[in-house]
């Protein structure tokens, strides 16, 4: 298509698109207008006044003919021509920036290497490329990977970077040619990008420098067949003991609708194994996964799918990920306004969970308190916390059927700033003193609910609903509500739970909260909320409607060795706590590095009322593999309160462990812990198919083209006609392009025809 | 449901008082008759704590040693003495002295083997001496017990009776062992704190003492069964208001019993 427009239009249309129009004939365009319009006139009288045959259709047609003649040659006697700036041979320079990570190594379905195109473009004295570039520019070169520098040839190319980082490549090559003229960079990558940071920040500069980038895109654009364990997400921290419900994202070429196994594994020892059904080619499927992980500690656990019958990437069939087990009790306070028995069957359902330590202070009578569970006599000696110090000392609050007026105002606001601010789970019980019936709309508190109150229902005619509790959608999806180890037998362990009741009418949550389980009345009716959440703030907020869950324990229905009552009060709980910040808390930006790649780590530091504070002194202690260790100080950060970086690069192949500890004014505020896993990354074989729209859209917003290796012979040229740089204005005739002489042509004889068909030759 | 049919069907069951130490077998058509008509009666499920009394018959074939004695000469089956004024009097004083969410109205009435049962997980059983369970109500009593049910047994005296509650207990719960219960436990500090001693009981002979049984015979862990042996707490809540008993004796027997139920519904 370009070669038919090149020979029509005798230019390619780069040099339209870059060109400015200008016609070169000497005199001013009016005179040539008015001379072009008395020939046209005279054309068009000629017409009209002749006689004959020809009726006055065919008298007009045949002047449209002949006027339309007569201008193309006025136009061609105007001189048309494009003004083009070019740049000046050998004074410009042009960066090219290849890509040296290890996707590069990667074959593309005819065989061939990605860096074979590098190795053919750029040989010395052959490469058809190098030449054409040489001959008009002064030419520097640059690898990049996760790292971008300077090169002076191609053997330095290692092919066996660990990260492609686009941003940090063009960054690099535009402060290095930052003083001498530029005409462009040229890219040579498959755009497999996989840093964080967006390209948009590398972009603006050269845009506002006037540098285009010219990208040249290698490797298929679809790897087929092939299959890639795309996304596995799991917690830092887990609970010991918790069973976490993980999804994987399976993206699939050339296997559509097969079957293949998924392996979970903890270092030798298989924790799960689910047979998934792949979609339809092309398309990638979610699968969900449930696996408990073994003792506290640091745990590696490894997703996998075994290597299918002609595959092309195998690398990309395992993902790797480390969490944290803690082994420690997590403290949850449980407030309950009135002695019921969902406190007897909560702390029953959780007592052989040694990670969980619930703490009841239990109102008995009007100002009388009884306390189970607490660590000390001090504990909760005067109630409810009437500070922020007292209450953040717990991971999660419940409250059970307890008015609102109970606490003071600032306790209210202080249980919103608990999820808020100190990042606690909430967990709010339903009972004849909860949500509206216990006068908690407009409190602090009503805004953390995840449920709409709705009016206010009380005395004998109040609300009372027996529900049934089925999953939603949602909940089935969700680690809390997982009654049976088999994804497709918790709906059936949910039917098979006696109803429950409930004093509170919801129905109805707020904007963003989802519902986990709902509330079916055998008479029918909208369906009440049983179980929803929300996020709030740094925290969580989780309403569970219903007065009575300890039926699904004790109810004649229910067998005596059913566990689900106590299954889903400790994942419930679980759930609460989870993820639940420290006042202190630091963790590294990749939980994954290879040897000499950066790490940094992140603290953030707050005091025992979570209180940011950026005046202490942080310290990470570090412990290598082989047992050395080093001491870095952290620095505030100054855009973020209470956070403090610290940037290293470990060398040794192993774990490193990280200890860090805060103070201020020597008084220590805490500490916490985490590690570094230093091992082989397989991330450039994630994602590492061609990306053709990353390449583009670099060219397209810095005024730049993008290529491929069949369509690059003409790059040293359009850099010389686009570029920046050191130019020089040139003026190309257009009168003589081949389009012209086809219209006229076309024209004569279109006139010539009309005349035969109609007689009037 | 009509007083006078109530009456009729708490004669009814009291006049299939029987022998202990056997086991009890086929419900008898009095039986049946009592149980529906308590059926009628009982308050339904609502969410609030319910007294529920169990009623049991103590009659029926099989042998041992030991019968069952109605205190007072006849007119009244075992399981009812002290029904229902007892439970209306202490419902009504643990209404006024502490949050409890009670139906005040009156006591649920229903046996072991009763689903209903497993909806109130407090149950209350009085002269077990008399008390011979069936097959399916020892079988079900054990399930309410370790799904987390809670056993009060009171008003009840002398050794053999103490015999026949272990011989069944021993039956219900072949592990649990009935021990006496310490002065410091949990359920005598549940909301009063109490000084067993001090709950004297209303007739005279032995001296009162605790017993019980804990859930994996784990006395750091809950009690399933409280037993009032040579006592009765509801024969003071029952005569209360009639001036009988001194009132300080009468207060204690009403903050065990408070003491009883919010331990049951913490513990």
């Amino acid at each position: 298509m370009d070669a038919i427009f090149e020979f029509l239009f005798k230019y390619r249309s780069l040099v339209f698109e870059q060109a400015e129009f200008a016609f070169g004939a000497p005199a001013s365009v009016r005179l040539w207008l008015g001379l072009a319009g008395l020939l046209g006139a005279s054309a068009v009288a000629t017409y009209t006044i002749a006689r004959g045959k020809s009726t006055v259709v065919d008298r007009a047609i045949m002047a449209s003919f002949r006027v339309a003649l007569l201008g193309t040659i006025v136009f061609c006697l105007m001189q048309p021509s494009l003004i083009l700036s070019t740049v000046v041979p050998q004074q410009n320079f042009v960066g090219v920036l290849i890509d040296d990570s290890r996707s590069m190594s990667l074959t593309d379905e005819s065989g061939a290497l990605r860096s074979a195109f590098v190795a053919d473009a750029f040989a010395p004295g052959e490469g058809e490329l190098l030449t054409a570039l040489s001959e008009r520019f002064v030419l520097r070169f640059f690898r990049f990977s996760d790292v971008a520098g300077r090169i002076d040839g191609l053997d330095e190319m290692t092919y066996d970077g660990t990260h492609t980082n686009l941003a940090r490549a063009l960054d690099a090559a535009r402060e290095e040619l930052a003083g001498v003229p530029l005409s462009g960079l040229v890219m040579i990558s498959d755009g497999a990008d996989n840093d964080d940071r967006p390209l948009t920040e590398a972009l603006v500069p050269l845009q506002a420098a006037g540098v285009p980038v010219f990208t040249i895109g290698v490797g298929d654009e679809r790897i087929t067949p092939d299959i890639e364990l795309g996304r596995v997400e799991l917690p830092r921290t887990v609970l010991e003991g918790s069973t976490l419900m993980v999804d994987v994202v399976i993206t699939q070429s050339g296997y559509g609708r097969r079957s293949v196994p998924i392996i979970v594994e903890d270092e030798n020892r298989i924790l799960a194994e689910e047979t998934v059904e792949l979609g339809p080619d092309g398309e990638p499927v979610v699968a969900r996964i449930g696996f408990q992980l073994g003792d506290a500690g640091s745990r590696r656990v490894q997703f996998r799918i075994p290597t299918q019958p002609g595959e092309r990437v195998d690398r990309n069939n395992r993902r790797t990920a480390w969490v944290d087990v803690r082994g420690e009790g997590e403290k949850i306070l449980y407030f309950e306004g009135e002695p019921r028995f969902e406190v007897k069957f909560t702390r029953r359902a959780i007592e052989e969970d040694e990670n969980l330590q619930l703490v009841v202070l239990q109102r008995t009578a009007e100002s009388k308190f009884l306390r189970l569970a607490v660590s000390d006599s001090t504990e909760l000696e005067f109630g409810f916390p009437s500070t922020r110090e007292e209450l953040y000392r717990y991971r999660g609050l419940i409250l059970g059927s307890v008015e609102a007026s109970f606490f003071t105002h600032d306790q209210l606001q202080m249980i919103a700033d608990f999820v808020s601010e100190r990042g606690g789970g909430l967990l709010l019980l339903g009972g004849r003193d909860a949500f509206a019936e216990g006068g908690w709309e407009g409190t602090p508190v009503e805004e953390v609910m995840p449920v709409v109150l709705g009016p206010r229902t009380q005395g004998t005619e109040g609300y009372f609903a027996e529900v049934k509790a089925t999953p939603t959608p949602a909940g089935l999806a969700h680690a809390a509500v997982q009654l049976d180890a088999e994804p497709a037998g918790v709906r059936a362990r949910w039917d098979s739970l006696p109803p429950v009741t409930t004093v509170n009418p919801l129905f109805q949550t707020r904007p963003g909260a989802t519902t986990l389980l709902s509330g079916r009345h055998e008479s029918g009716g909208p369906d009440q909320i049983v179980l929803a959440f929300q996020r709030y703030g740094r925290g969580s907020s989780i309403a569970l409607t219903a007065q009575d869950t300890w039926l699904w324990q004790m109810h004649a229905d229910v067998p005596l060795e059913d566990q689900s009552h106590e299954a889903f009060w400790q994942q419930m709980l679980r759930w609460l706590v989870d993820g639940v910040p420290d006042a202190i808390s630091v963790a590294a930006d990749q939980e994954q590095v290879e040897p000499g790649e950066v790490v940094r780590l992140v603290a953030s530091v707050g005091d025992s009322t979570y209180i940011e504070i950026n005046d202490a002194s942080v310290t990470a202690r570090l412990t290598s593999p082989s047992g050395v260790v080093e001491e870095l100080p952290l620095e505030w950060t100054v855009e973020t309160d209470g956070e403090f970086v610290v940037d290293f690069r470990p060398s040794e192949m192993g774990d490193y462990q990280i200890e860090l500890s805060a103070d201020r004014g020597g008084v220590a505020l805490g500490s916490d812990g985490t590690f570094v896993h230093v091992a082989p990354s397989d991330e450039e074989y994630f994602g590492s198919a061609r990306r053709t729209s990353v390449l583009r859209r670099i060219a397209d917003e810095t005024g730049g083209q993008f290529y491929t290796p069949e369509t690059v012979g003409t790059l040293a040229e359009d850099i010389t006609i686009t570029g920046a740089g050191v130019t020089l204005v040139e003026e190309h005739d257009l009168w003589d392009m081949p389009i012209l002489f086809l219209v006229m042509l076309t024209l004569m004889g279109a006139e010539w025809g009309f005349r035969r068909v109609r007689g009037l030759v | 449901m009509t007083v006078a049919r109530l009456l009729m069907a708490v004669l009814t069951a009291g006049s299939a008082a029987g022998i202990g130490f056997g086991f009890a077998t086929l419900e008898s058509s009095a039986d049946a008759e009592a149980r529906q008509s308590f059926e009628d009666i009982n308050a339904p499920y609502d969410g609030l704590f319910h007294f529920v009394r169990i009623r049991y018959s103590s009659g029926g074939g099989g042998g041992g040693f030991g019968g069952g004695r109605r205190r007072g000469g006849g007119g009244g089956a075992m399981w009812a003495h002290d029904y229902p004024r007892a439970e209306r009097n202490f419902l009504s004083i643990m209404k006024e002295t502490t949050f409890v969410d009670a139906q005040t109205e009156g006591s649920n009435v229903l046996t072991f083997d009763d689903p209903e049962l497993f909806k109130y997980p407090v149950a209350y059983i009085v002269e077990v001496g008399a008390w011979n369970p069936t097959e399916t109500e020892a079988e079900s009593l054990a399930n309410y017990l370790q799904k987390g049910g809670f056993l009060i047994v009171d008003d009840f005296r002398d050794g053999y009776a103490l015999d026949n509650l272990e011989f069944h207990l021993r039956r219900i719960l072949p592990d649990g062992n009935m021990v006496m219960v310490s002065d410091n436990d949990d359920i005598f500090d549940s909301f009063f704190r109490i000084v067993p001693q001090d709950v004297m009981p209303p007739y005279g002979g032995g001296a009162p003492i605790w017993y019980g049984i804990y859930e994996d015979n784990d006395p750091t862990k809950r009690l399933m069964v409280i037993i009032n042996y040579n006592n009765d707490i509801a024969e003071y809540w029952e005569f209360s208001d009639y001036g009988y008993y001194p009132i300080d004796l009468a207060n204690e027997a009403y903050k065990l019993g408070v003491n009883y139920v919010v331990y049951g519904m913490t513990h």
